[in-house]
């Protein structure tokens, strides 16, 4: 039987990673992305990029096409429907948090008055 | 909450990616600048109406906006936005309404330039949209520019001819090339406070 918990919590270790929630959070916001822009936005080597990229594959975020365009090989990456789903719960668990956050900052302004 | 402003910033990057590539607009401005010294009598580009360099010139721009597209795609890669055939159909469509402004304004020759008028709403929609306040000071400009025809009140020449015409063009050439390179600066902050968040 599958455990639902352990496996959402797998997922959000997969995503909550610095470098992949930005890998994330970049194609959530577009149909897709190359590698090169990829690496710009992360500042992360190629091959640390390419290992971060092969995870999210094998957890099924995203696709991965590889092309030979003019002798120059081209990495295409997008998020699969499953992948958006989880970005989209990650980010609403953030803004819970910012929520969260705000509400107990203004009840600390409340009680210091 | 730093995580939170990061992410917000990679956001912001990809959807206005192609928006940020200031760089491509700077040979439309220099252009602008060309013709505006036409305009001001300095006998550069010939005279008012002949094409012989403008036309070559205008390929020239074309081939240099090609060149900074591609310095982009190997520089910094390349995003397919979500919205990019709605973004070619609404494109097309602003131009086409452009070029039958240009037409109006040209037959009717009103007292305020319906053209610049159109440019001031443009970039301040633009600027809204894409969260670059700059392009209202820009937007002021251009409303500035609409009312050069009332200068030029006692003559039905077209205003976007002579020296309020070099005027004219010098200022948007101006405002391009200020536009693309503050949008190009932006381009490269962003993505390196983002890729420094991410390797903090």
């Amino acid at each position: 039987m599958i455990d639902l918990g352990e496996d959402l919590s797998a997922i959000d270790r997969l995503v909550h990673e610095p470098a992949r929630l930005v890998i994330l959070t970049a194609l959530s916001t577009c149909k897709h992305a190359d590698f090169l822009f990829l690496q710009r936005l992360t500042a992360l080597t190629p091959g640390n990029l390419s290992s971060h990229l092969t995870k999210l594959e094998e957890g099924g975020l995203i696709w991965i096409d590889k092309q030979i365009v003019g002798k120059r090989p081209r990495t295409r990456v997008g998020l699969t429907p499953e992948g958006r789903d989880a970005i989209n719960r990650h980010w609403q668990q953030l803004e819970q948090l910012r929520a969260r956050a705000a509400a107990e900052g203004k009840n600390s302004d409340l009680e210091d008055a | 909450m730093n995580e939170l402003q990061n992410l917000e910033r990679v956001q912001y990057i990809t959807r206005n990616f192609s928006a940020l590539q200031g760089l491509k607009m700077l040979p439309f401005g220099l252009f602008m600048l060309a013709l505006a010294a036409r305009d001001f009598g300095w006998g550069f580009l010939g005279q008012e109406g002949d094409c012989t360099y403008t036309l070559p010139l205008f390929f020239v721009v074309l081939a240099l906006v090609y060149l900074t597209s591609r310095y982009y795609d190997q520089a910094f890669g390349s995003v397919k936005e979500i919205d990019h055939s709605t973004s070619a159909f609404i494109s097309a469509a602003y131009l086409f309404v452009l070029l039958l402004v240009i037409v109006v304004e040209v037959q009717l020759n009103p007292p305020v330039s319906l053209v610049a008028l159109l440019l001031a709403s443009t970039l301040l929609f633009v600027g809204i949209k894409t969260q670059r306040p700059y392009y209202t000071f820009f937007a002021l400009v251009m409303v500035g520019i609409s009312f050069l025809p009332l200068i030029q009140n006692t003559s039905l020449e077209n205003p976007y001819y002579g020296s309020l015409g070099g005027f004219a063009k010098l200022a948007i050439g101006m405002i391009w090339i200020a536009a693309g390179l503050i949008d190009h600066v932006k381009l490269v902050r962003i993505i390196k406070q983002v890729s420094g968040g991410v390797n903090d």
